[in-house]
């Protein structure tokens, strides 16, 4: 009975490994590790367990130079490292849009524009194959992001949790910045991009116009610009959704798995870290401060935790296959 | 695979199967023995090792049984597999040498032990 359970968890174990690779040497890996288990134990062996999953989690990564040499991950993340920025610029400009205003320096200021200039030209970079600018550019402006929450730190103690999402969407970009060094071509064509950049952009002035607009005025125009803005706050992320959409299904398989990971990483970081900071997954007892109250979801540990563990499940999702030719699938007994 | 200095693990895989074919487990059990305890292979380990030296045509399956309905491969050493241990093997005893050579340089005071052979006590 013991062993049954001890099976069965060292095939827990070796779901870490891709489904090929196990195909190849699961029975043989679970006989070996069963083999040397304790008599009668009904738990791995820790080093063993470990063993297991961080040798099965790199193989399905690849470890950091194969990764870098993975041409769908290096195309991936061409194409992350300039919607990314473009993102970015869109936040750091928006006065209202998000959970702040101007993030990087004191309401009023211009500054965000010139981040917002500074992370187009990141994309622009990257958009022109100039890998090196934009890593360096990237890299410049996630270090002033970071340096301005950790300067802010002492007097707002929250604000991680409100903007950590922006130094994980920072983080995302520099990675992928890094890993699309040796990507020579270009999949993101400058139509998408520029689409994407325009209806980012257009979100994120939408609140600024609105606030520019004078309050006077006839009621029939005041009514006409308040449904032409309620539409534009439908109609805007809609269209950016369906540019991106498009932009991922135009992508070879292999490529836009990669990129749904990646922008799903991402996704789901700002959607908890809104939902979070909006109360939506909260049940707030100020008093007992208990788990799944306010403080815990907006916990930094968990901005971090959401696209790690995206990033992870994405990733052990991924076949080995996938838009590549396997050599396990073909490596049969004696082969050689 | 062949410019690359083998690590201690493939290496000492290879010698283990330089004796004769062997399974997952047995290879477990006998580098611990070839390197006096020293050196205790995990499977995920293992079977990356076994991966890469197949991959790189040093190793082959010999042969594969059901034992108490488990799947029991065997491996075995390649001719090339033989060769690059022989060559590993030169390698490394050379740097032996080398390095045994050097501390006898070292003044009486600071040497360790060293057996007349010019191996390490």
């Amino acid at each position: 009975m013991s062993q049954e359970i001890l099976e069965r968890r060292y095939r827990w174990l070796l779901a870490c490994y891709p489904r090929a690779y196990r195909a190849a040497y699961g029975e043989e890996m679970l006989a070996v590790a069963l083999a040397a288990a304790r008599p009668g134990a009904r738990w791995p062996d820790p080093g063993e367990a470990a063993d297991l999953i961080f040798t099965g989690l790199r193989r399905r990564l690849g470890s950091v130079r194969s990764a870098s040499l993975d041409p769908a991950w290096r195309d991936a993340a061409g194409i992350a490292a300039v919607i990314g920025p473009i993102v970015m610029a869109a936040f750091a400009v928006t006065p209202n849009l998000g959970p702040g205003r101007w993030p990087y320096f004191p309401t009023g200021s211009f500054s965000g524009i010139i981040v917002a200039a500074l992370w187009f030209t990141v994309a622009v970079a990257g958009m022109l194959r100039w890998r090196r600018f934009a890593l360096a550019g990237s890299g410049v402006l996630s270090a002033g992001l970071i340096y301005e929450l950790a300067r802010a730190a002492p007097n707002e103690p929250n604000k991680f949790g409100v903007f950590g999402w922006e130094v994980v969407f920072a983080a995302l970009i520099v990675g992928s910045a890094l890993l699309a060094l040796k990507s020579k071509q270009r999949l993101l064509s400058w139509w998408a991009a520029t689409a994407t950049a325009v209806i980012a952009m257009l979100l994120a002035l939408l609140p600024a116009i609105q606030n520019g607009l004078p309050g006077a005025g006839s009621f029939a125009a005041q009514n006409s610009y308040l449904q032409l803005q309620s539409l534009l706050y439908e109609a805007l992320p809609a269209g950016l959704l369906l540019v991106l959409l498009v932009i991922v299904v135009r992508q070879k398989a292999g490529v836009r798995s990669r990129l749904m990971i990646m922008l799903v990483a991402a996704a789901a970081t700002f959607l908890f870290d809104m939902a979070a900071f909006s109360g939506v997954l909260t049940i707030e007892d100020p008093v007992n401060y208990p788990p799944l109250g306010l403080g815990w979801w907006q916990s930094p540990a968990f901005t971090v935790a959401v696209p790690v563990l995206c990033f992870v499940v994405g990733v052990i999702r991924l076949t080995p296959n996938d838009g590549r030719p396997d050599r396990r699938a073909t490596a049969g007994p004696g082969r050689r | 695979m062949a410019d690359k200095a083998l690590q201690e693990p493939a290496f000492l895989v290879l010698t283990s199967l330089a004796g004769e074919p062997q399974h997952g487990y047995g290879l477990v059990q006998d580098v611990l023995r070839v390197s006096d305890g020293q050196v205790r292979l995990h499977t995920g380990t293992l079977y990356a090792i076994l991966d890469r030296l197949r991959e790189g045509g040093l190793i082959e399956v010999e042969r594969e049984e059901i034992v108490e309905s488990r799947l029991r491969r065997y491996y075995r050493l390649t001719n090339a597999g033989a060769e690059r241990l022989a060559t590993e093997a030169e390698r490394m005893q050379r740097n032996a040498s080398a390095a045994a050579s050097r501390l006898r340089q070292l003044p009486p005071r600071m040497r360790p032990g060293l057996r007349p052979d010019g191996g390490m006590a």
